[in-house]
């Protein structure tokens, strides 16, 4: 099956000798002005390994040196070249689109850790220290008293990280952001930051730790546009 | 070949020091209900059963919830709120029980779409 990496616009003759997924060889295949990255490789699901999936991702930095990568989700493969043929056809657009949406650009991730407002470290949780209800009733009443409280966090999660948000989408051309994916994980977002404002970036990422002495901030990067590539799907309802 | 994670200290450019702190949280963002039901005729019943109960929490959750708006509303009787709450106690209360006997524990009912996010 072909295993397709991403498509790129990068110089003819720049591509460097690449290894994919399982040591396969990775081929620039021209399409219009650009080019596909893929490689061949046996059928069935390719596994989630760590391996597999640092392999993919050498593949796009090294394209990502040589000029702008269109990241193809990991594992992203076709049957037939045909298959892959009829896709690009009917995607052609949108991703050409996307090619010059991310041109310049890198995506640099951010996420922030906080502890939630009523969460005091050594205390055990309600559950753990008040005697069960003794009536449906008491129950109940229970119940809409922790909804009200989880419904308070969420706002306050909400109004702290769009705050946070703000501040660094301000730099950057895109973003994307997921607001409580866990309960500890306030904010994990990805940008898409020209790469001539990316000292703007990492400045406006320093500001906002210094700002929140008590959140914990992780910043990554610079990856692929993974977060603003469209997918490339074998179907015909592939969507972005 | 490279080692492919001798350089993933470079991509790390804020924050270094909190990495440990985000490691400890990964598990909780793959986590979900499981890609496929696992097979194998030892824990298949207890893939079988988590997702059976997930089913079951999900609808306790949501008719709870229900049953908490109407009462703030105050479109239900104190008869039915006792009734209500009796149910919905006693229901969790077995869920519990089902949950230790299957040896599920935590958060291991609580269902999450992945990209989709949470549920509830």
């Amino acid at each position: 099956v072909t295993y397709v990496y991403a498509i790129c616009d990068v110089p003819p003759g720049a591509a460097v000798e690449l290894r994919g997924v399982g040591g396969q060889t990775v081929d620039l295949r021209p399409w219009g002005e650009c080019a596909v990255a893929c490689g061949e490789g046996p059928a069935g699901v390719v596994p989630v390994t760590a391996e597999n999936v640092l392999a993919h991702e050498h593949v796009l930095e090294a394209l990502m040196a040589a000029g702008t990568v269109l990241p193809m989700r990991f594992g992203t493969t076709f049957h037939r070249t045909s298959d892959l043929e009829a896709v690009l056809e009917l995607h052609g657009e949108r991703l050409r689109a996307g090619l010059d949406r991310v041109r310049d650009c890198e995506e640099w991730g951010v996420r922030v850790l906080w502890r939630q407002p009523d969460e005091q470290p050594g205390t055990p949780s309600a559950s753990e220290q008040t005697p069960l209800p003794t009536s449906g009733r008491e129950y109940l009443i229970r119940r809409a008293a922790e909804e009200q409280r989880r419904r308070a966090v969420e706002a306050r999660a909400e109004d702290l990280a769009s705050a946070m948000h703000l501040e660094l989408a301000r730099s950057a051309e895109d973003s994307r952001r997921k607001v409580l994916a866990t309960p500890d994980l306030l904010l994990s977002a990805a940008y898409l930051v020209r790469r001539d404002r990316m000292t703007d970036f990492h400045s406006a990422v320093r500001q906002l730790v210094a700002a929140h002495p008590d959140l914990r901030v992780l910043g990554t990067g610079p990856w692929p546009p993974y977060h603003f590539a469209p997918h490339l799907d074998a179907t015909e309802g592939a969507h972005a | 070949m490279p080692d492919p994670t001798a350089d993933i200290g470079e991509k790390i450019f804020s924050g270094t020091e909190n990495l440990d702190d985000f490691l400890r949280g990964l598990d909780r963002l793959t986590r979900g209900l499981p890609a496929r039901i696992d097979a194998d005729p030892k824990t298949v019943e207890q893939g079988l059963a988590k997702l059976v109960l997930t089913l079951v929490n999900l609808l306790r959750q949501l008719m709870e919830r229900q049953a908490i708006r109407r009462m703030e509303g105050g479109s239900l009787s104190d008869d039915e709120i006792e009734r209500l709450g009796q149910t919905f106690m006693k229901l969790e209360q077995r869920l519990q029980e089902l949950k230790v006997a299957f040896g599920l524990e935590g958060d291991d009912l609580n269902l999450d779409l992945g990209p989709l996010g949470k549920l509830l």
